[in-house]
């Protein structure tokens, strides 16, 4: 029901402003610059497992200048949490993925080169590869990657636009409108 | 024979080339594919007050070019981050010496899109990349405004797709000349502004003037000479306006109200005098509806403003 009291359906975000942090959130609003609530949400976060939630925090806390051996500890924390490996599939995915989100990089890297090793066919494994290898400064083996990509997914725009920019950095751009 | 239809027959070169050197030609053509669009009457799917909700906000955005969604987000808290992000984009870029547009931020994952370099607009649009979860409830509630949209276009087979997702900072200034009135496009296409800070007369609430994103009175001209003319930007001279101020509506609302709009509208945001003014708005993909369709098909070589 909205003000109106007209009735409207809105679904649920996954950002969920529970009771724990719903006060965290809106003293934060109220004063920004003052650590110890945004210390207390990425707290609650962390219990809560919300990792990618957590990791945004820290980027719009830092943001306002909060700083210090405190915020420092919560990103070691974010970079050191254990994320859910398995060997299946869905389980190699998720865990890429939640790597991915968290930027942390080398390790992403080592987990999509397993995964590709054990299903080479693997577009989106290839996008991501091709991701890693862009954001490591390596645009040539990039390119390749982001090619396997949009072969296997053809109908990925995202995997042609990730080959346009990654050729643009190999400043042919040329190449870039062909695809 | 209908002018589509010469339009057809001709070489690609040679239709556009006809287009661009005759105004009746072009809004014969225009009108027509106008007329010929079926676009489904706007009906409930069901006696649910939800959808005599959307039904009744999907009339508006086809017959006024706009609508309000009052109260989208309910939840302050769900609010207060992206608030935050809104807050600190001055700030930050400041901290980047952003002076003009295009500027990536490699610690926020995003871009700043547009900062006026001239300094009279004191708006800092931001592009959110890698977007942050805590942008998710305004995505999460825009599924309502999906809804509207896709009810008010009423062609079956034409889907809505969103594009990306600007946050805004107003700054208050003194300085008098502020935005321009203007469309955004030759084409079809929607923007949802939530807003994130209460918005009145004193922080510069967008404004627009109802229905004339229709093809019709004085846009005739401004498309063609658009469509005409390469770097033709047509934004519609305040002779335009002058004669209908009583006819602007303002978007004044509370924080997690939203405005929904066809961007050929003629609009223009306000100068903020007061205070700050955040807004996140969503941009949807132009539709392939069939007008958009014929622009995209007939698209002068060239022709990049506004289209």
């Amino acid at each position: 029901m909205n003000r109106q009291g007209e009735e409207v359906t809105v679904p649920d975000g996954t950002w969920h402003a529970g009771e724990t942090i719903r006060p965290l959130l809106l003293e934060i609003e109220q004063r920004p610059n003052v650590p110890e609530p945004w210390l207390e949400l990425l707290e609650a976060l962390l219990l809560a497992q919300q990792y990618r939630e957590a990791q945004d925090v820290l980027v719009l806390a830092r943001t306002y200048g909060i700083s210090g051996p405190a915020v420092e500890a919560y990103a070691r924390r974010l970079n050191e949490m254990p994320l859910p490996s398995g060997s299946t599939l869905m389980e190699r995915e998720r865990t890429v993925m939640g790597l991915l989100t968290l930027r942390r990089f080398d390790e992403c890297a080592t987990a999509v080169a397993a995964l590709l090793e054990r299903f080479p066919e693997h577009g989106s494994a290839w996008k991501i590869w091709g991701v890693i290898l862009l954001h490591q400064g390596r645009p040539r083996d990039a390119v390749q990657a982001m090619r396997r990509s949009t072969e296997l997914l053809p109908e990925d725009a995202e995997a042609r636009a990730n080959l346009a920019i990654a050729i643009t950095a190999l400043e042919r751009p040329r190449d870039g409108v062909e695809v | 024979m209908s002018i589509l239809e010469q339009l057809s027959r001709m070489e690609k070169p040679q239709a556009i080339a006809a287009l661009k050197a005759s105004y009746a030609d072009f809004c014969a053509a225009v009108e027509s594919v106008i007329e010929t669009t079926h676009r489904d009457a706007i009906q409930p799917e069901n006696a649910s007050s939800e959808q005599a909700y959307i039904c009744g906000r999907a009339t508006q955005l086809r017959n006024n070019g706009y609508t309000r969604l009052d109260g989208l987000v309910v939840d302050p808290a769900q609010l207060a981050l992206p608030r935050c992000l809104a807050r600190v984009l001055h700030k930050r870029a400041d901290e980047l010496s952003v002076a003009a547009d295009y500027v990536y931020d490699p610690r926020l994952e995003g871009q700043f899109w547009d900062r006026e370099a001239t300094g009279f607009n004191t708006r800092i649009a931001f592009k959110v990349g890698n977007q942050p979860s805590y942008l998710r409830p305004l995505l999460d509630a825009a599924t309502l405004a999906d809804r509207i949209i896709e009810k008010a276009i009423g062609i079956p087979g034409v889907a809505i797709e969103r594009n990306l997702l600007i946050v805004d900072n107003l700054q208050p200034t003194d300085i008098v000349d502020f935005q321009w009135w203007h469309f955004d496009r030759l084409m079809e296409q929607y923007k949802l502004m939530i807003l994130l800070t209460d918005v009145g007369a004193g922080n510069g609430p967008m404004r627009v003037l109802g229905g004339t994103h229709r093809f019709e009175g004085a846009r005739r001209i401004y498309d063609f000479s658009i469509y005409a003319e390469p770097l033709h930007g047509g934004d519609p001279g305040y002779n335009v306006i002058a004669g209908r101020l009583d006819e602007i509506v303002s978007v004044e609302g509370r924080s997690g109200d939203a405005f929904l709009f066809d961007t050929k509208i003629f609009h223009a945001h306000g100068r903020p005098t007061d205070a700050e003014r955040n807004t996140a708005t969503l941009y949807y993909q132009p539709p392939r509806t069939p007008l958009n369709l014929f622009y995209q098909d007939y698209r002068p070589p060239g022709q990049v403003v506004k289209y």
